[in-house]
């Protein structure tokens, strides 16, 4: 009696053990498939308003190569910044610049903007959230962003001496979103 | 009077400074700095003028340059002229003596004593300035020159600081070392010989951001001076005789300060600093300085000011020296080192010119006055006019 | 009046030891002129040529070589 006690015991938990296996191999192999590749995020999509009125949405730039750049009206190095990307936005057919400010006032802003030489999308961040979300470490902020939507490099600016560095790299990655 | 042992005061201060220097060597983010690239002048006027009728004018230029988004040099000159009026008395007499003390000239005839005395004097600094984009140390260099007919200075200066926690706290670490030549002009009392003075500084800054509306800085400073430090055209009366002034050939002075600065919603700032200094020719002294600035409309600024100093005399100091030998061999007519208070009000406004033509865009003019006046009846005037002019 | 000096000094060092973290795109304020240690250090750098004249207090920060004629 006993021993057919344990036989019967011994085979339950047998099952058991087979159906959890299959149950976590299941649930580890369909998570494998979601996680993305190391070293690369999804850039986080955002909202804002531009100069004209008009919500720009990032998603909506989805298939470009973006460049989403954090500026103030009071950070000196990011006038340099704005000029070279505007220049290239210029020079780069498809480029999307997206260049979003993070003074809390509207005068300042539209001060700035008259007599600076501007990328064609100025976005308002008045409240730092889009800052926030992208973790801004410094002023200039500049994010590199694929036509996939993932976040190929985040940094402060890019010097005069690197530009031709940046010209290569977003001309790569629109070749590359061709090919896909 | 006794005077400390410097040496032993020093090797405490040293092994201070060795601490902070180690302190400063802490590894952190940096943001990025500022202004790479772009070139800016200032350029400035000042005037100080004291009831005792001398007048000084002063003339300061700068210009500033960035490249290769690292390096940074800037220029500075500057050129005084010293106006100092006729001497009262007779050539050797009390009453010359003591004018002597109160604006020192060198007097080389009585006929030369009753007129006006212009003196010149040019300065100029030179500094280099590397900070990376991306990294967390930035570094500093200078070298310093000023020149007149009885002085010759020179300094050398290097600053290394660090960052961390994102930009919120930095920590500088400045030391400089001076190499004076001093040369009299012809005269008829006092020291003619040629002496020399050095000076050693070391000064540690920790600057920390707390709100997005409060900043603080506090450091410590320590300079050790050798050499002449007298005046060689100052004579004092020491029972009953003239003598040349005579101070001690090694001061160690050292000091502690602190300011914070605060945004206030209505586009005001506040400013508040103290510093505290001791030295060990026994000068003990205490400043206190506040400032509000306020937007006037949206670019004007309106700046208030007050200051309070206070200090004791040194340990040699007397105002009559009725012993020959002085206070322990030292004799002073030098009012710096006496006991006194003094006060400071203020007022400065500055103008951007913006939006009026494209390429005056971040001009600023300031004007500044101040009214100085201490607790021995002394009070000057002082008038400043400039520019900031970044392009 | 230097005991309370001192004290001020010492409250102000205090401060250093609490603080809020600050992102950089936070700092309009502290980025703005009335703010800006540097504006003061330039008029600071020629406010000590002349207090060095008068006040024997000053320290020995870069510049501070002078001659006899201002003493």
């Amino acid at each position: 009696m006993k021993k057919r006690h344990a036989q019967v015991s011994g085979g339950r938990w047998r099952q058991r053990a087979a159906r959890f296996t299959a149950l976590a191999a299941g649930v580890l192999g369909a998570a494998a498939l979601l996680v993305t590749p190391a070293g690369a995020a999804g850039a986080p999509d955002f909202r804002a308003s531009s100069l004209e009125g008009d919500t720009l949405q990032l998603a909506s730039f989805r298939g470009q190569v973006v460049i989403v750049d954090f500026w103030a009206s009071w950070c000196p190095p990011c006038r340099e910044q704005l000029e070279r990307l505007a220049s290239l936005e210029k020079e780069i057919p498809g480029v999307v610049v997206l260049a979003v400010n993070v003074d809390t006032r509207r005068d300042k802003v539209d001060r700035y903007v008259r007599r600076a030489q501007m990328p064609r999308r100025v976005l308002l961040d008045p409240q730092g959230a889009v800052a926030g979300k992208y973790g801004v470490q410094g002023m200039p902020w500049t994010v590199l962003v694929d036509p996939q939507g993932q976040v190929v490099s985040a940094r402060g600016g890019w010097g005069a001496a690197e530009v031709p560095q940046l010209v290569a790299e977003v001309r790569r990655l629109q070749h590359r979103g061709q090919g896909d | 009077m006794q005077l400390r042992a410097w040496h032993v005061t020093s090797a405490r201060w040293c092994r201070a400074a060795v601490r902070a220097a180690l302190l400063a060597a802490a590894l952190g983010a940096l943001p990025p700095a500022a202004a790479r690239g772009a070139e800016e002048v200032h350029a400035t006027y000042h005037s100080f003028s004291d009831s005792e009728q001398n007048h000084i004018d002063t003339w300061v230029m700068e210009y500033g340059k960035g490249w290769a988004d690292a390096w940074r040099a800037n220029v500075r000159g500057a050129l005084d002229r010293v106006y100092l009026p006729p001497l009262p008395g007779l050539p050797g007499s009390r009453e010359n003596v003591d004018a002597i003390t109160a604006a020192s000239r060198p007097v080389r005839s009585a006929a030369d004593s009753k007129l006006n005395y212009l003196k010149e004097r040019q300065e100029i600094t030179g500094s280099v300035a590397w900070a990376p984009r991306g990294r967390a140390v930035q570094g500093s260099g200078s070298y310093y020159v000023s020149r007149e007919s009885d002085y010759l200075a020179q300094q050398a200066g290097g600053e290394v600081s660090r960052n961390w926690n994102g930009g919120m706290t930095g920590l500088a670490l400045h030391t400089s070392y001076g190499y004076d030549r001093i040369h009299p002009d012809t005269h008829l009392d006092g020291d003619p010989a040629l002496h020399t003075r050095t000076s050693l500084d070391v000064t540690a800054t920790c600057t920390q951001t707390f709100s997005p509306t409060l900043q603080g800085q506090a450091g410590v400073e320590l300079t050790a001076v050798r050499g002449f430090q007298s005046n060689p055209y100052r004579q004092v009366y020491v029972g009953g005789a003239k003598m040349p002034e005579r101070h001690p050939d090694e001061r160690l002075r050292r000091a502690a300060f602190a300011q914070v600065d605060h945004w206030f919603s209505t586009r005001a700032s506040g400013s508040l600093g103290v510093r505290y200094y001791s030295d060990d020719w026994g000068v003990d002294a205490g400043t206190f300085d506040v400032r509000f600035n306020q937007y006037v409309g949206d670019h004007f600024v309106a700046r208030y000011r007050y200051r309070y100093h206070t200090q004791t005399a040194a340990d040699f100091f007397r105002d009559v020296y009725n012993d020959a030998n002085g206070a322990g061999g030292y004799q002073s007519g030098d009012y710096k080192l006496q006991n006194f208070d003094s006060n400071l009000f203020g007022v400065k406004v500055s103008v951007p010119f913006e939006g009026w033509v494209s390429w005056m865009d971040g001009l600023v003019l300031d004007l500044k006055y101040e009214r100085y006046f201490d607790s021995n009846s002394f009070a000057a005037h002082v008038l400043e006019a400039g520019f900031s002019w970044p392009f | 009046m230097r005991r309370g000096l001192l004290i001020l000094l010492l409250a102000l060092l205090g401060l250093e030891s609490g603080c809020a973290t600050v992102a950089p795109y936070q700092r309009e304020f502290l980025a703005d002129r009335i703010m800006d240690p540097a504006a003061s250090a330039r008029e600071r750098a020629i406010e000590r040529h002349w207090v060095d004249t008068r006040e024997g207090a000053s320290g020995g920060a870069l510049g501070a070589g002078g001659g006899c004629a201002c003493n």
